[in-house]
């Protein structure tokens, strides 16, 4: 009895082989399976537990005082006990210097970490307040450590407000306190989330699979059968999928349950939103798995993809590319679902924009290793 | 067999493995090519060659924007004009204030959604529409015009971080500049100064503490983390006089070697494209040449104790994901100071980038070469442990 090997029957029953196969070759990996979930846990418990060192610190500041007068000991004192912020403050007292000594001391200290700022009090600091209700106050911040004098600035204002209040001097000015929302955003954990998640599911699923075809040592053997190319790409990417499910199951519980972190919309609309980004990624590593000739060369476009995607999407921002990188669609629509409460509908230019990607690169996989890679002959 | 004449031979020996690594990593052209690539690509992005504010930005009132050196987008925030106060004649403060943003708008630095209704403009912060809004108060004109200061209502989205700087920087400029051109200087007339900004390369000089070592380190221990788990001939070697003591230290050796020269043209690279430091280039060389040695290390530990390639790129991943993790977003200074990545990037900040005396940070060094010697005799250890497969 003869079979037809093209039969629509034939190939869906080659292809569960063909995962099943590669589920049982992954899961046997049990140190590997441990790492993959092990990975998600410990980060997301990392952050949850511990502090964020982007905002905040204690701010070292230098006040360098040419009036010497009750108006400017009050305003030292003002930064000294007054202000809310953590700042430290050190005047020429401290030192036994002159007021100039102690401005060469602070350029000479700016760029170092001893101080972030110094601010100068002019000669006639009180003399302006009392004639003019206004004097000037020059202020010198080191945006070498950009979140310091970020700190440092708001500090300081924080600081200059105060005092006017104290000593109700009020003159024309404009102020403004953010008000940031939500509200309930500044718990790290919850602002982190949607890039974490969406780098680490990148990370794990990508650099797993980037091994998929490179280091199948069997699979030379496996195409001597009845079994069609395209059909070991689908075979691989559903199988690595599968994995990715178990993952993103495990992340979005863990963040619920363990770290109270609430999502604005159903669990299966985010879910399946990461689970299309988990099939970006895992194509992604099909191919960089197809076009490389060693283990090494494919872990290192993983590194090399992965690196240029931190850098264009957290510092560099080129309009034309950041559109197109899976990482920055997925934690924007990761906001948009969990946060913002909008429905998958909603989020369609990112889903559109991801599924056009998986696309590209599935096709790009099936054409490469159906008609290019000839390694296997 | 004198001593000597022993370490003569360990030293010919060291010298022919070393030869052999060196040729086994340059076969590899495709993967050559991608180590060398990635500390280019990563230069000539943070360098502004493909777009971004890599070179420009003032030094003066930039804000946040031009400060981080970044391509931030344009945002776009909602306004709301609720002052009827009267304050000063023929001339409507708030209207002028509005302008002022109009202005920013036509110079295409901002998207302006004028409101009559804060509800309405909530449901646009919350959409993710805009990044942010301003309410004009009510007595806005009579309170500047009595020499009293207004507050203004700003309201800001957190949920994305591009959005959140791009839009406080837009405020804080158009704010400034409205208090200039009318002469609001407020009790305190700030006049802050942005010390110690490069004039060129910021984008380079923000990122390089952060992607430097992160490069460097990534090569260097994924790299390191296949030499013994994937050098499938190591176990013939068993056969020859060389031991595996010098048989891991070549794999260092060279693969250091090949560091170093990446190293080179990433910092030649970024001399070209207007990076600035003020410490010296020889001390941010060293830096970085340590940070390649605990990479290949740390790889070559993972390489020792994995059975299978897929299980020493696992390793990998967990160890740089854990570090890049750690260093955005933990503060614990112990924890911080184990972490070669957090270790690399505070000694990039001090010594490369504020010029300070390598010695004042001592004991970032002492913490780095103690992994150093650790790792690599753990490393050794557990080769040694290993049964060769002959």
């Amino acid at each position: 009895m003869s079979i037809d090997i093209r039969s629509l029957k034939e190939r869906r029953r080659r292809i569960f082989s063909l995962i099943r196969k590669e589920l049982d070759t992954l899961v046997k990996d049990k140190v590997s399976m441990v790492i993959l979930f092990i990975i998600p846990i410990c980060v997301i418990t990392l952050i949850g537990v511990g502090e964020f060192s982007l905002i905040g610190g204690l701010v070292e500041l230098y006040i360098i005082d040419y009036d010497d007068s009750d108006e400017s000991q009050e305003f030292i004192d003002t930064f000294k006990y007054n202000t809310t912020a953590e700042v430290s403050v050190k005047v020429k007292e401290d030192f036994n210097m002159t007021a100039e000594e102690f401005e060469e001391q602070a350029k000479e200290k700016l760029p170092t970490e001893e101080i972030v700022a110094y601010i100068i009090l002019i000669e006639n600091f009180s003399e302006n307040l009392k004639n003019n209700k206004s004097t000037e106050l020059p202020i010198f911040i080191d945006y070498i450590d950009f979140f310091s004098a970020f700190s440092a600035q708001a500090s300081i204002i924080d600081a200059t407000v105060h005092y006017q209040i104290i000593n109700q001097q009020f003159e024309s000015d404009l102020f403004y306190f953010p008000v940031m929302k939500p509200v309930e955003s500044l718990n790290i954990l919850q602002i982190a989330a949607p890039f974490l998640v969406s780098i680490m599911i990148f990370a794990c699923i990508n650099l797993i699979t980037t091994q998929c075809i490179v280091g199948d040592k069997p699979l030379k053997r496996l195409l001597t059968t009845p079994t069609f190319r395209f059909e070991v790409i689908i075979g691989k990417i559903i199988s690595y999928s599968i994995l990715a499910i178990i993952q993103i199951v495990l992340i979005l519980l863990f963040l619920e349950f363990v770290f109270g972190i609430q999502y604005r919309c159903l669990f299966i609309e985010l879910f399946l939103m990461l689970l299309l980004f988990a099939v970006n990624s895992v194509v992604i590593g099909v191919f960089f798995s197809s076009i490389s000739s060693s283990r090494l060369q494919s872990s290192q476009l993983f590194l090399f993809f992965f690196i240029m995607m931190l850098v264009i999407t957290q510092i560099v921002r080129i309009p034309v590319i950041v559109n197109f990188l899976p990482l920055e669609q997925a934690t924007a629509a990761f906001v948009d679902l969990a946060y913002r409460g909008k429905t998958l509908i909603d989020i369609w230019p990112n889903l559109l924009n991801l599924s056009i990607i998986t696309l590209f690169f599935f096709i790009i996989n099936v054409v490469y290793f159906q008609y290019i890679k000839k390694e296997f002959v | 067999m004198g001593k000597l004449e022993e370490i003569k031979k360990s030293i010919f020996r060291i010298r022919g493995l070393y030869i052999k690594e060196l040729k086994v990593l340059l076969k590899d052209i495709f993967a050559m090519f991608i180590i060398y690539a990635m500390p280019v690509f990563l230069v000539l992005f943070l360098g502004g060659v493909f777009g971004g504010n890599g070179t420009g930005g003032d030094n003066g009132g930039g804000g946040l924007a031009s400060m981080m050196g970044g391509g931030l987008e344009i945002p776009a925030i909602g306004l709301i004009d609720n002052d009827n106060s009267e304050g000063f004649p023929n001339i409507d403060l708030s209207k002028i204030f509005v302008n002022k943003c109009m202005q920013y708008e036509e110079a295409e630095e901002v998207e302006i959604i004028e409101s009559n209704n804060q509800s309405k403009l909530e449901i646009l912060l919350g959409q993710g529409i805009i990044s942010a809004y301003i309410i004009i108060p009510e007595m806005f004109e009579y309170n500047l015009s009595i020499h009293f200061p207004t507050i203004l209502v700003v309201v800001i989205d957190v949920l994305e971080l591009s959005g959140f700087q791009a839009s406080q920087a837009i405020i804080d400029v158009i704010i400034e500049d409205f208090k200039e051109e009318n002469n609001f200087t407020g009790v305190f007339d700030y006049e802050i100064t942005r010390a110690n900004i490069p004039e060129t390369g910021r984008q380079l000089f923000s990122g390089v503490s952060l992607f430097f070592p992160m490069v460097i380190f990534a090569i260097a221990s994924l790299t390191g983390a296949q030499l013994i788990v994937s050098d499938i001939p190591k176990d013939r070697l068993a056969l020859t006089p060389a031991n595996k003591f010098e048989i891991i230290l070549t794999k260092l050796i060279s693969l250091q070697t090949l560091m170093t020269s990446l190293i080179l043209i990433l910092l030649i690279l970024s001399y070209f494209l207007g990076l600035q430091i003020r410490g010296s280039v020889f001390d941010f060389f060293w830096i970085l040449f340590l940070c390649a040695l605990l990479g290949i290390i740390y790889g070559l530990f993972m390489s020792s104790i994995a059975r299978e390639p897929l299980e020493a790129l696992q390793l990998f991943i967990f160890v740089f994901l854990f570090q890049i993790i750690a260093v955005l977003f933990v503060q614990n200074e112990l924890i911080l100071s184990l972490l070669p990545l957090a270790n690399t990037s505070l000694l990039i900040v001090s010594i490369a980038l504020r010029g300070q005396s390598p010695l004042s940070e001592y004991i970032y060094y002492l913490i780095q070469f103690s992994e150093c010697i650790i790792f690599f005799l753990a490393a050794y250890i557990f080769y040694k442990r290993k049964k060769v497969l002959l």
